[in-house]
């Protein structure tokens, strides 16, 4: 077992600091910290904002009340024990009402995969919104030094058409979350998860070989198992690729995606393309939210309870009125066609 | 084949509702424990309508999927389930009429002897709750107990112990029950949402006899169908009263004693309110499968943004109304129960009661 330490700072808007123990059983599976390579940093000036340290630990000893049986309360402390299906962890976090944010996850060992996604990520996003940078659940391509984000639910086409776009000519901001800032698009660059449908040829053939060999065993497991065990292949981009990650431009325009019969391309009006980007950011099943909910169940008036309304506010500050938001409606598959229309759109 | 069994219920004269299922006699019975002891209401249309059992849906052609299972159309949303069971059609948030078809979700052989409890319980509450909001009305997760002089609310999250306090004012210190589970506030007035006398009697059997009043699922089921418990053992019912005062129940981990001490009342409310939003957003389970009625009302807002019901039950806060300005106390309770509670709750109420 190895302890190791990391520092990250998201442009200097949010820094954080990220202490685990590193065992063979971790070697399968993804590490947290993995998923933040891009923004690593040496060293950090000042303490981190948020400051993760997994390893088994002790609920501290406060004055907890207990909600829905299972979180446990206090004045800007949260713990609990949670599972999903074999993955289990244990988390507390400390302070997320004032400036700094110290968390304590255990976890089983198949929940190394759980605690990057569900907990660091989601606390990562609730901290940018507080600092005034919120979030979107978007990927982001950067075409002639403007930024255009492709926003939509998992699952409506949002990596292919990114992909594809990059194959075209553009910069790739982000795959999953990208920082909104005074009319700034800025980059979370966490691992690209392609699927082998997500990239064409082209692309394919630069990728390293180990990658294409996961991408092959990944897609044989999904075939095999009738669709039940869909897993991806975590690009790095700037491990592999380093030319075509962007860290930053202005926000040109906003595609929102959903799923239907034909494919269309509509303005949308701005206040409905807000609703959209804060519903999209509610959707997520993630259980942070849970906590966040049961948190604010306990003290309706901290900021964890007024994250979702503070969030719709500051992402009416941070979009400009001259982004356009466009409505795209996408039916199952991303066809050429639909490439070539969107890729007009983002010029 | 099982005959198509319909129950309608007509909640204080403000909304009228219409439970049908097409199962045996026992499950419908089962299926309507949480609204049998409302009165009947007009046999015809009803304002909340909902029909358990296998369908067919009727999507429409211009339907938006969203998150890959909710298909939304104007005024109209379908989950689809898991393989064997679950997806839900909601026709009606915004109109007049709301009806509600829902395919039981798969569960374990022993859960199957409630199957559709659950899904009853996760989609005609809140469909009920935002009819009720239209009308400026409230359907809370909380226990009311009424006397001569008013009402006493007690709110607190699941476990802090509401329907033992409840039981617990009714059967020692003479109050009578509005609802241990669910309470509908309106205009000053605390309405009661009583349940079947069955699990009624269950609960303060198990209160008198100094443990907790919770019961399995299937328990509750089985006490129903088989009609267990009769009117004797039930606690003394109310229809309404007017809201006197509230109380907010909280569970800590430390022992001792009970403390109790005054609360502003906005506070109360807030915690309320934040409280009916954690339920909403509560039965999400497994992946893709269960899901709750959060997540409908998000999907719709997606579709549509900005709509009212997205705004009013998921998005906080709610302003406290007029008539919530009562006398309200905080009540820390520990992990053991403290048979002295009821008697200082009661003391207090009775002092701003009479």
């Amino acid at each position: 077992m190895k302890r190791v330490e990391q520092e990250f700072s998201l442009h200097d808007f949010v820094t954080m600091r990220i202490r685990d123990t590193i065992g063979l059983s971790d070697r399968l599976f993804m590490r947290p910290m993995r998923g933040y390579v891009h923004h690593r940093v040496d060293s950090l000036p000042a303490p981190p904002d948020i400051d993760v340290r997994i390893g088994a630990f002790r609920f501290a000893d406060r004055p907890v009340r207990r909600i829905d049986r299972r979180f446990l309360v206090a004045e800007d402390y949260f713990a609990c024990r949670d599972t999903y299906k074999i993955l289990s962890w244990q988390v507390e976090i400390a302070g997320w009402d004032s400036d700094r944010v110290a968390v304590r996850i255990d976890r089983n060992v198949f929940g190394t995969a759980a605690i990057g996604s569900r907990i660091i990520d989601c606390l990562v996003r609730y901290v940018l919104n507080l600092r005034g940078c919120p979030a979107v659940h978007a990927c982001g391509v950067v075409n002639a030094g403007g930024a255009y984000l492709l926003s939509g639910r998992s699952g409506v086409g949002k990596t292919t058409l990114a992909m594809r776009l990059v194959e075209r000519g553009c910069r790739l901001l982000g795959d999953n979350w990208i920082i909104l800032r005074g009319g700034v698009a800025y980059s979370l660059h966490l691992p690209v998860n392609v699927l082998d449908y997500n990239v064409s040829g082209g692309f394919r053939a630069r990728m390293p070989r180990r990658l294409r060999l996961d991408m092959t065993l990944k897609k044989l497991a999904r075939k095999l198992s009738g669709g039940y065990l869909k897993k991806s292949t975590p690009l790095v981009l700037r491990a592999v690729f380093p030319d075509l990650a962007a860290e930053q431009a202005p926000l040109r325009k906003v595609l929102t995606f959903s799923q239907g019969h034909d494919f269309r391309i509509a303005p949308l009006p701005r206040r409905d393309g807000l609703g959209r980007l804060l519903a999209n950011d509610m959707m997520d099943r993630e259980a942070f939210y849970r906590y966040m909910l049961a948190y604010s169940a306990v003290y309706p008036d901290s900021p964890v309870a007024g994250h979702w309304r503070r969030l719709g506010e500051h992402l009416a500050a941070a979009i400009a009125p001259e982004v356009q938001f466009l409505d795209v409606v996408v039916p199952g598959k991303v066809t050429p066609e639909i490439v070539r229309r969107v890729a007009a759109v983002t010029e | 084949m099982p005959l198509e069994r319909t129950f309608s219920y007509d909640l204080h004269g403000l909304v009228t509702i219409r439970l049908s299922a097409r199962c045996g006699r026992w499950r419908a019975r089962m299926l309507d424990a949480k609204l049998s002891a409302l009165s009947a209401g007009p046999a015809g249309a009803a304002d909340v309508e909902m029909h358990v059992g296998t369908f067919l849906p009727e999507v429409p052609e211009s339907a938006t999927v969203i998150d890959k299972d909710f298909h939304v159309a104007p005024d109209y949303v379908y989950f689809r389930g898991a393989r064997s069971g679950g997806a839900t059609e909601v026709r009606g948030l915004e109109a007049d009429r709301t009806v509600i078809r829902h395919d039981p979700y798969p569960e374990s052989p022993l859960r199957r002897i409630t199957r559709g409890l659950r899904g009853v319980n996760m989609y005609l509450e809140p469909a009920i709750a935002w009819r009720l909001r239209r009308l400026g009305g409230y359907l809370a997760h909380a226990a009311a107990v009424g006397r001569d002089g008013g009402a006493l609310l007690i709110f607190g999250t699941n476990g802090a112990g509401k329907t033992r306090l409840a039981l617990e004012l009714c059967l020692g210190h003479g109050a009578s029950l509005l609802g241990d589970d669910l309470v509908v506030l309106r205009e000053a007035e605390a309405l009661g949402f009583i349940e079947h006398p069955a699990v009624l009697s269950a609960r303060a059997a198990a209160v008198a006899a100094g443990r907790a009043p919770r019961a399995r699922p299937v328990r509750v089921g089985l006490n129903v169908m088989l009609r267990r418990g009769g009117a004797a053992d039930a606690p003394r019912t109310a229809a309404r009263a007017p809201i006197v005062a509230a109380v907010l129940l909280e569970r800590s981990l430390a022992g001792g004693p009970a403390t109790i001490e005054p609360a502003p009342p906005e506070e109360v409310w807030a915690c309320a309110m934040a409280l009916e939003r954690l339920e909403l957003n509560k039965h999400q389970r497994r992946h893709r499968q269960v899901t709750n009625f959060g997540r409908f009302l998000m999907a719709y807002e997606y579709a549509f943004p900005h709509g009212r019901v997205f705004a009013d039950m998921l998005l906080g806060p709610s302003p406290m109304p007029a008539w919530m300005n009562v006398p309200a106390w905080r009540c820390r309770l520990g992990e053991r129960h403290d048979p002295a509670l009821a008697g200082r709750v009661d003391a207090a109420w009775r002092r701003v009661a009479g």
